[in-house]
């Protein structure tokens, strides 16, 4: 008996070893060809938010503020100006429904232009919505949809036209149809969410919410029993999701007349349903197209008669789906890109190196998304699990991480070699590599996208000799003599309080040889502390707690804060100086010499700053300090070392610099990149020819004036990029160390000589480590 | 066997990857070059590492003899009473509190402002009728580690009291109650009966509490970080940031000196019960 | 007049027993008297009296039990806004059913081995189980994700269930309970020529129940609020337990956090309830001696 037992157990541990070497490889296959590619659509304009496919495979677009625009099969565009009754126009639209001729109905909340306007509305009942119909010949009226109790029944989030011209319309818990000619709204079926979706197959209306179909017949009028694939796809395909990607999914249908096909489109991609089939097929993987990108939320699909789709996301964006022959069905290499958080620059840039290597899969991961329970250093310990297993990313983000560590373990590549050809013809500023140097290796493993300048901006006699630590506490102080009452600087909590100041002398406080400089981080904390002090002089404690609670509602006002922590806030008159980061290239720079007024008011016009108005870099404890953002690194033993670099190079290159500031990713920071950096401030450059405004009075679009930079100034900009070679990387330690014990120092418990001592303590363990 | 499918299971999730654990702990992590005892020396003499391993003791040293003095005391008391199950419940509860909440009202005790410091301040006030201020930032003082042993014996005596019901349980009754009637009293009882009966508790407790113990990390790395206050930066502290460096070859090496010792240790008292 | 002595003796001592672990149960129940009244309060309230923590206010944080201003808002948003909840909520239904199950299946022969059969090597290996069970999860977290991934389990839940059937804790414990049986019984079994497996189902099972269902009881209390293994091993949020579903709780979300523990502990002190019932028999039974 024992002896049996004991071959069994070999046995059992032969087996087990056999089982971890591996399941059996696979055998040689031929690779299949064909799947679903997508390309833009340029759009006849901007702003819209609502698209409404025709049977025809012309389309309507419409959002708030731009014209009802119908784009015709073969591209004719014709617009549909909405300049009567202005009221109707710049009310805020939040619903729609569009007919195939034109008609639109949609709901939407009025604009007050005074308090007491507000409150009479609001007085009657909830400021719920009021809607409109404007028939496809322009004559339009009003629909008071519930009858009399309208203000108080809930609102109708989606309208729909059907073929045969009935309307439809959903709230979150019921389904009605509305007739137009009364008014009246008749319940059909109560539904268990939101339905946001409609669409209709011969006599069936189909109406999709988060949870289930439904099935409802428009000619008996009354619901069908459900449709258990269809019930099946939908609670997999929304519920399944949890958190980040719920908003703004939705499942469109296009009718292809002859064989009844419904089409689904979600984020995980396109899927084919024959009516009264069994099967739901998936034709296109959401990962390879549009669909997949989180940026963008899918909202209607139009399916076209030779196997085309387009898709239209919010946002104003408008893809074509086509099948491509030459394409390999599934792609036969990943790229494996890794962030802590994340970024929506490398998704984008994820996309556009998939479409340019089309057997290219991008995989791209977050350590940390969403709220959860996942910590940083959790986040941290799954990726290193998977590096030590030997799951090396391709590309890593390293923004947030200790670049140190992985440079010393061997896990990222150097990069000298790789920027070397940039560096030499100057491509790229080169004192923002240079400042990501590591001393020890003298090696760069790190290459920041964009960064951030610092900068003050102000009247002379409250900016001057505002150089340095020591100058900001004078400047304060000044002030502070000016303006004993009420808050001095936009610091609401103690961490505004490090946010600012902790960039500018990071880089001070660890010496050559590495070890912490206690002198300099004893003087931060004195001068922190010295400045809350200023700041809490002019406030008691309950003031401040509204204070801070004023800023959290966004009620705060500035008008009496010194240093306000963004130039817009100077800009449009709210704070004496502002002390901030130079986050984008147009805005930011404009609005160092350009001031708004009348911010609150209807119309805005700019002027030129005063010439006492001065600006300049914000400097602390240490040099010449940029901010650096998405910090890229390639691994070292990365499964795809080519394709890694290839992506480095994607987001090098002048494409990807401009292109996503031109989406409107206004704060991405300043690129590295001279040439898009200068495209970016060109004032010829066509982005800025379309700015919109509006006045209360009429739509016409004007032009906010902005005073565009001199030559000079331009080139104290560029002068200033150049100069900028001391990094600072957020998200180290020894930051996380100074901002507990700092707390505890402005909170007065600790000296600042103390506090310096106590972070020593904390690095020095760290450092024994 | 009976032993078997269980063994098998331990193998491959447990006995496999500790034999790994060994052999990383041979190797220079990053470049997988064999260093032999270099890694255990580095571990020997590193600072955080006799930092920690003091502050282990420490901890272990108070806290388990703590909670099992006093879950035992409690599980004597609670042997015969009518309520035994409601408090026994009741004093199991802190185990069911998910980690993030009990951090949570950990951190509203024992902050600076928190209740405790304005409960003293309240009890000195009304005792002595000055305002006097007792605020202590606990969990950066000398005090931290009062608190986690506090907190520790908080969340775990119900566990322990569980357990010792369970052994005191398994004495039979009648010997106590023969000498109950023969006169013996509560030490006697003590002494005699129970004590021996409960020495196979003695081992298992012990050794859970020293597992508890270990598992209590996650809520002090929450309450005070990965660089906490310097008494109560344990082993734990050190396996993980060392984790966060990639510093595998440290942490392998460190685990297999801790695995050593505690089988060292656990067989000793085996013997000493020897089954 | 003695006995009477002594009886009265036995009841004040009893009174004083009593009231000495009501004593106990109240210090530990007091902090935990936060969540109730706290899942009930809203945003505002807990800003309040919790603003001397979170912020540079002065004075001391000061608890009400009862909120001045209750609220469902929090078991709102828990229970009928977040789909998500209902999904990890049977998430940790589940495998901590699969857990505790498999955990019976397997662990409780190899307890009984160890209890019940001398072999060689068995204080070693008993010793080993020991030390395996003590060791820090961190430690095994690499290993174990290696093995996990050349078995193709990684982000499954089999990742999450399977180590922790194997756990060495639970044979841990039944080892006790089986240990308190008595040798002569299961010699005399033997000698009336009952096989193992029978000596096992009929003697060892029913004895040994006590330390069963501790062991069960402290299984589930363990895997209940089980937070690293999923995170590390489980990368789908929609595979994750109620555990992984708070954020690292600011204090700002107090009241949320409080209103996903009162909801997390229910089932919990149904599990005591339960556990209690049966440990109480257990108890009775040994008493009696078979």
């Amino acid at each position: 008996m024992k002896r049996k037992g004991r071959v069994l157990l070999y046995l059992i541990a032969c087996t087990v070893c056999a089982a971890l070497s591996g399941c059996g490889g696979g055998k040689e296959e031929e690779i299949p060809m064909g799947r679903y590619a997508d390309r833009e659509v340029k759009l006849p304009g901007a702003g819209y938010e609502y698209m409404h496919p025709c049977p025809d495979g012309g389309y309507w677009l419409f959002g708030n503020g731009v014209d009802l625009t119908h784009v015709a099969a073969d591209g004719t565009v014709s617009r549909e100006k909405w300049g009567w009754e202005s009221n109707a126009n710049i009310h805020v639209k939040f619903s729609y429904g569009i007919s195939d001729e034109g008609a639109v109905i949609f709901g939407y909340t009025p604009m007050f232009y005074s308090d007491e306007e507000y409150e009479a509305y609001a007085a009657e009942g909830d400021s719920r919505y009021l809607y409109y119909y404007v028939s496809e010949t322009g004559e339009r009226h009003p629909l008071e949809l519930y009858g009399a109790d309208y203000r108080k029944a809930t609102n109708l989030e989606q309208f729909a036209f059907a073929p045969d011209g009935r309307v439809y319309a959903a709230s979150d818990s019921c389904v009605y149809r509305i007739h137009l000619e009364s008014g009246e709204t008749e319940s059909l079926f109560a539904t268990e969410g939101q339905v946001r979706e409609f669409a209709f197959v011969g006599d069936t209306m189909l109406a999709v919410d988060g949870e289930k179909a439904y099935l409802y017949d428009m000619a008996g009028e009354r619901l069908l029993a459900d449709n258990t694939v269809l019930n099946d796809f939908v609670k997999s395909h929304r519920n399944g999701r949890i958190a980040l990607t719920v908003v703004g999914q939705s499942a469109e249908t296009a009718q292809e007349d002859s064989a009844e096909v419904l089409y689904l489109a979600c984020r995980t991609g396109l899927y084919r349903y024959v009516w009264g089939g069994s099967v739901i097929e998936q034709i296109a993987d959401g990962q390879m197209t549009a669909l997949g990108d989180s940026q963008y939320n899918l909202y209607a699909l139009q399916g076209l008669d030779d196997g085309l789709f387009r898709v239209y996301f919010s946002g104003n964006y408008m893809v074509e789906m086509y099948y491509d022959e030459t394409l390999p069905m599934k792609p036969s290499r990943e790229l494996a890109v890794y962030s802590l958080e994340e970024n929506g620059r490398v998704r984008y840039a994820g996309r556009l190196f998939q479409k340019e290597h089309p057997d290219v899969l991008v995989r791209y991961e977050t350590g940390m998304d969403g709220d959860n329970a996942v910590s940083r250093e959790d986040a941290l310990k799954n990726l290193n699990t998977r590096i030590l297993a030997g799951d090396v990313p391709d590309v890593i983000i390293l923004d947030g991480m200790d670049i140190e560590q992985y440079a010393d373990k061997g896990v990222l590549k150097e990069l000298d070699g790789m920027l070397a050809p940039y560096m030499e013809e100057g491509v790229l500023y080169q004192s923002i590599p240079e400042g990501m140097r590591m001393t020890e290796k003298n090696r760069i493993f790190g290459v920041p996208m964009t960064v951030e300048l610092p900068i003050y901006l102000g009247e002379k006699k409250y900016v001057e000799d505002m150089q340095g630590l020591a100058g900001i506490v004078s400047a304060a102080e000044r002030a502070r003599a000016e303006h004993p009452e009420g808050p001095l600087i936009d610091t609401p909590y103690q961490e505004n309080l490090f946010d600012l100041l902790i960039p500018l002398c990071l880089p001070a406080w660890t010496k050559e040889d590495g070890s912490l400089d206690g002198d300099s981080l004893a003087a931060f904390y004195q001068a922190a502390e010295r400045l809350w002090e200023l700041d809490s002089e002019g406030m008691s404690d309950e003031e401040r707690a509204r204070w801070q609670q004023d800023v959290v509602n966004e009620e705060a006002d500035l008008s009496n804060i010194m240093f306000g922590q963004y130039e817009d806030y100077y800009n449009i008159g709210e704070t004496w100086v502002a002390l901030g980061y130079l986050k984008n290239a147009w805005y930011g720079v404009t609005n160092l010499h350009t001031r708004m007024e009348n911010y609150r008011n209807d119309y805005s016009y700019y002027k030129k700053l005063e010439d006492e108005v001065v600006y300049g870099r914000m400097t602390g404890q240490a040099g010449n300090i940029y901010r650096a953002r998405t910090i890229v690194g390639l691994c070292e033993q990365a499964k795809e070392p080519e394709l890694g670099e290839a992506f480095l190079e994607l987001l090098l290159s002048d494409t990807m610099m401009q292109k996503w500031w031109l989406e409107g990713h206004f704060d991405g920071g300043l690129p590295i990149r001279k040439d898009s950096f200068a495209s970016l401030l060109d004032i010829n450059n066509l982005a800025f020819a379309e700015i919109k405004g509006w006045t209360a009075n009429d739509i016409s679009a004007i032009y906010k004036d902005s005073f565009w930079p001199t030559e000079e100034e331009l080139q104290w900009l560029y002068d200033t990029m150049e100069e900028s070679d001391c990094c600072y990387r957020p998200g180290t330690l020894l930051e996380k160390n100074v901002r507990e014990v700092g707390a505890r120092v402005l909170e007065g418990g600790l000296t600042p000589e103390e506090g310096a001592k106590e972070v020593e303590r904390k690095m020095a363990i760290a450092m024994e480590e | 066997m009976f032993l078997l499918p269980g063994f098998s299971g331990v193998m491959l999730f447990y006995l496999l990857p500790f034999f790994e654990v060994v052999r990383r702990s041979f190797v220079k992590s990053g470049n997988g070059a064999f260093v032999g005892a270099d890694n255990y020396r580095m571990v020997f003499t590193n600072g955080a590492f006799q930092l920690a391993a003091r502050n282990t003791l420490l901890y272990l040293a108070a806290g388990v003899p703590l909670l099992m003095g006093i879950s035992l005391f409690l599980s004597l008391l609670l042997r015969n009473l009518f309520l035994r199950r409601k408090l026994v419940s009741a004093m199991l509860l802190p185990m069911a509190v998910p980690a993030a909440v009990m951090v949570l009202t950990l951190q509203i005790l024992s902050d600076k402002q928190g209740l405790i410091n304005g409960a003293l301040t309240k009890i000195s006030e009304k005792i002595t009728a000055l305002p006097a201020f007792v605020s202590i930032d606990y969990l950066n003082s000398e005090w931290a580690i009062v608190v986690v042993v506090c907190s520790f014996l908080w969340k775990n005596t119900g566990y322990m009291v569980i357990l010792w019901l369970a052994g005191l349980g398994a004495l039979p009754k009648e010997v106590e109650e023969a000498a109950q009637v023969d006169g013996a009293n509560k030490w006697q009882n003590w002494h005699y009966i129970i004590r021996p009966g409960l020495s196979g508790s003695f081992f298992t407790i012990g050794m859970l509490s020293v597992l508890q113990i270990f598992k209590s990390y996650r809520e002090v790395w929450m309450v005070a970080g990965s660089y906490p206050q310097e008494q109560i930066y344990f082993l734990q502290h050190l396996l993980q940031n060392w984790y966060l460096k990639l510093e595998f070859d440290r942490m392998a090496a460190l685990t297999v000196i801790l695995s050593i010792v505690l089988l060292v240790v656990c067989l000793l008292l085996q013997r000493r019960q020897h089954f | 007049m003695r006995e009477r002595y002594r009886m009265r003796k036995k009841k004040r001592g009893a009174w004083t027993a009593t009231a000495v672990c009501l004593l106990a149960a109240a210090l530990i129940c007091a902090p935990l008297l936060m969540i109730p009244g706290g899942s009930l309060m809203d945003h505002a309230e807990i800003k309040q009296i919790l603003s001397p923590i979170l912020e540079e206010g002065k004075g001391f944080a000061v608890w009400h039990l009862l909120p001045f201003y209750p609220t469902l808002d929090h078991f709102y948003r828990l229970l009928i806004e977040s789909p998500a909840f209902y999904t990890l909520f049977w998430n940790t239904v589940g495998m901590t059913a699969a857990i505790l199950g498999g955990q019976l299946v397997v662990g409780l022969p190899s307890a009984w081995a160890f209890a019940a059969f001398r072999f060689r090597g068995r204080d070693i290996l008993f010793g080993l189980y020991v030390v395996l069970m003590l060791l820090p999860f961190q430690v095994m977290l690499l290993p174990q994700y290696i093995v996990l991934q050349k078995l193709h389990l990684y982000n499954h839940f089999a990742a999450v269930i399977l180590p922790a059937i194997f756990s060495t804790f639970p044979v841990f414990i039944m080892y006790r309970g089986f240990t308190q049986i008595d040798g002569e019984i299961l010699e005399a079994a033997r000698l009336d020529g009952a096989g193992e497996l029978q000596i096992f189902l009929r003697i060892g099972l029913p004895l040994g129940k006590m330390g069963i269902q501790a062991a069960m009881v402290l299984s589930f209390l363990e895997y209940w609020n089980l937070v690293e293994q999923p995170m590390a091993f489980l990368e789908e949020q929609a595979k994750w337990p109620l555990s992984l579903y708070l954020p690292q709780i600011t204090i700002s979300q107090a009241g949320f956090a409080f209103a996903v523990a009162v909801v997390v502990l229910i089932p919990a002190l149904f599990v005591f309830a339960l556990g209690q019932d049966a440990l109480e028999e257990g108890i009775a039974y040994i008493g009696v001696k078979a």
